[in-house]
This record gives C-alpha cells, sequence and structure tokens, in this order.
C-alpha cells in the first residue's frame, strides 16, 4: 500500500445544523454520485500530486471547484482548509455550471462567505458525510 | 486505506454505481499514467506529441483526467513512443478495488523495453523480480492474501509448523 499522507475531508453546516451539501448529494443520479465519492476518495487518500487537474480555481480567491462531467455539469465548491490548509479540505456547497455561469448564480462568493462563517466557528462544519 | 477498501467493497453491491466509479477511475487512471509516463522520460508534451504522431493539443487533452473517449489505436501510438506494450484485459472489481487503492505516481511508471530487457534478463527472467519483495516466510496452512505484483509466489516458502529449521 502506499504511504501517501490522507487528508481530511469536511462539509459546511448552517446554523441550524444542517449539512446542507449532504442534502445536494442526496439530490444526484447514482452515477453522478458515483463521480462525485470517486474524486472525493482520490482527494482525501491521494491529495493533489496524482490528479492535480480534479480541482480548479474559481472567480472567488481560495474556492476551488471539483470538475465532475456528465450530463450536468457538477461544479461541488470547496476550500483548502479552512483551519488546517496542509491537511484538509472542506465542502462548502453543492453547485452546477450551465452556460459559463453557475446555479445558483454566485454560488463560488456563497461559498466564500461560508468558508468565512467556518473559521469564525469551526462548529459550522462537520466528518464529510458519504453519500452512496 | 484499509477503510476505503471495505467502502468500496459495500458500495460496488449496486451495479451501476460500481461500474460508473470504475470507469470514471479508468479515465483518470489512463490520464495520469500518460503523463506520469511522460515525465518520467523527461519529456515535453511537444516532444511526446512528436514520438506519437499526434499534435500536442492532442496529447493535453489525454492528459485531461477528463477525457472519456480512448480508442485502442491511440492507446498503442503512445505505448510505442513511450516503447511499452499495452495490456488490456478484463478484471474483478475486487482487483480494481486495490488499484483505486493503490495508484500512486510511482505505480503508475513503467521502463522501456531495452531497460526492462535487461532488468529482466539479470533477474534470472522474472523469478527474482527486483522490483519483487523479500521472501516470505509462513508457518500457516493457508495463506489467504497474495499481492502478485507485491510478492513472488515462487518466493513464498511454506514451513511445516513441526518442522525444526537446521
Amino acid at each position: 500500500m502506499s504511504n501517501t499522507k490522507e487528508f481530511n475531508l469536511y462539509d459546511y453546516k448552517d446554523e441550524n445544523n444542517n449539512n446542507e451539501f449532504e442534502k445536494w448529494t442526496k439530490k444526484l443520479q447514482k452515477v453522478e454520485i458515483a463521480k462525485l465519492n470517486l474524486r472525493l476518495d482520490m482527494l482525501k487518500h491521494k491529495g493533489l500530486e496524482l490528479f492535480p487537474g480534479i480541482l480548479t480555481g474559481t472567480p472567488t480567491a481560495g474556492i476551488l471547484k471539483l470538475r465532475i462531467k456528465g450530463k450536468t455539469q457538477l461544479r461541488p465548491m470547496l476550500c483548502k482548509g479552512p483551519i488546517d490548509k496542509d491537511n484538509e479540505f472542506t465542502l462548502l456547497i453543492g453547485a452546477i455550471e450551465r452556460g459559463s455561469k453557475f446555479i445558483p448564480s454566485k454560488a463560488d462568493e456563497t461559498a466564500n462567505a461560508r468558508k468565512n462563517k467556518i473559521i469564525k466557528n469551526t462548529t459550522q462544519r462537520c466528518n464529510h458525510a458519504r453519500v452512496n | 486505506m484499509q477503510e476505503l477498501i471495505k467502502t468500496l467493497t459495500a458500495e460496488f453491491h449496486d451495479k451501476e454505481y460500481a461500474h460508473a466509479y470504475m470507469e470514471d477511475f479508468s479515465n483518470m487512471a489512463t490520464a495520469a499514467q500518460i503523463k506520469a509516463l511522460r515525465e518520467q522520460r523527461g519529456w515535453t508534451q511537444k516532444e511526446l506529441a512528436d514520438a506519437s504522431s499526434m499534435k500536442q493539443e492532442r496529447i493535453c487533452a489525454l492528459e485531461d483526467i477528463d477525457y472519456d473517449a480512448w480508442t485502442i489505436k491511440t492507446l498503442r501510438k503512445l505505448a510505442k513512443a513511450f516503447d511499452l506494450t499495452v495490456k488490456l484485459s478484463f478484471e474483478k472489481f475486487s482487483s480494481g478495488i486495490l488499484d483505486v487503492s493503490k495508484i500512486n505516481s510511482e505505480t503508475l511508471k513503467r521502463t522501456s523495453r531495452q531497460e526492462d530487457l535487461k532488468e529482466f534478463a539479470s533477474h534470472e527472467f522474472g523469478t527474482k523480480e527486483v522490483l519483487w519483495s523479500a521472501p516470505v516466510t509462513t508457518t500457516r496452512p493457508g495463506l489467504y492474501l497474495v499481492q502478485a505484483n507485491t510478492i513472488a509466489v515462487n518466493d513464498i516458502e511454506y514451513f511445516e509448523p513441526s518442522r525444526k529449521e537446521a
């Protein structure tokens, strides 16, 4: 087995303790969930060394998107950290991309606002909830 | 990593999910291996493009983890450029799960033909492959899991529990 470093994955939680990323994922098709889980598995267990293209930037600095190709272009957004930038990623919002626009609109800005909330209050996140 | 293996083993009871996961993994791994092999040889995308009679833009597309339109013809062109052979086979899902768990930039690298054959001959044609681990000795009558790419089967020795070593 490889000794590659592993990363911790977290999900943003709103003020009412709702895991919005989990809710978004549960609405996806099974094939989309499989593709999302594969990318998250690679991110968690292999980091960015093997598949650097797995994450790309968004117009908002510090907010990254996972690219998942399919009938619908899924663009879940996340950030490194934000508490421990070398060892963790936090999933902030589920989004799709259509015609170079994010749905929900300004998803990257919303993701950034959520990231800042987590920095102020670390209880606004939980361990990533895997959906299958 | 054991946790991932257990998770996938449970999830892969769903056929649609299992096929989608492994198909996507196969695409990503192929793209990553082309990049790893190119970098192992110290080549730019342009150099690989020249060696495989393709355009640099095409190499760039093939190294994109989202690429999903592979053809055997393209893979063979790349294999010839890298001086490797393409091995196509149908595999069990358990084998796929182990591939997912083991993949890293080192496991994707391959030595080119001449160097490989020289090494192969110097290690008694695979019976003492240098990449394989040291001999494994077991006193257990049953050995349940052997990763063939890690342990040479002919290097496993079995000792009767009652037999005393000289």
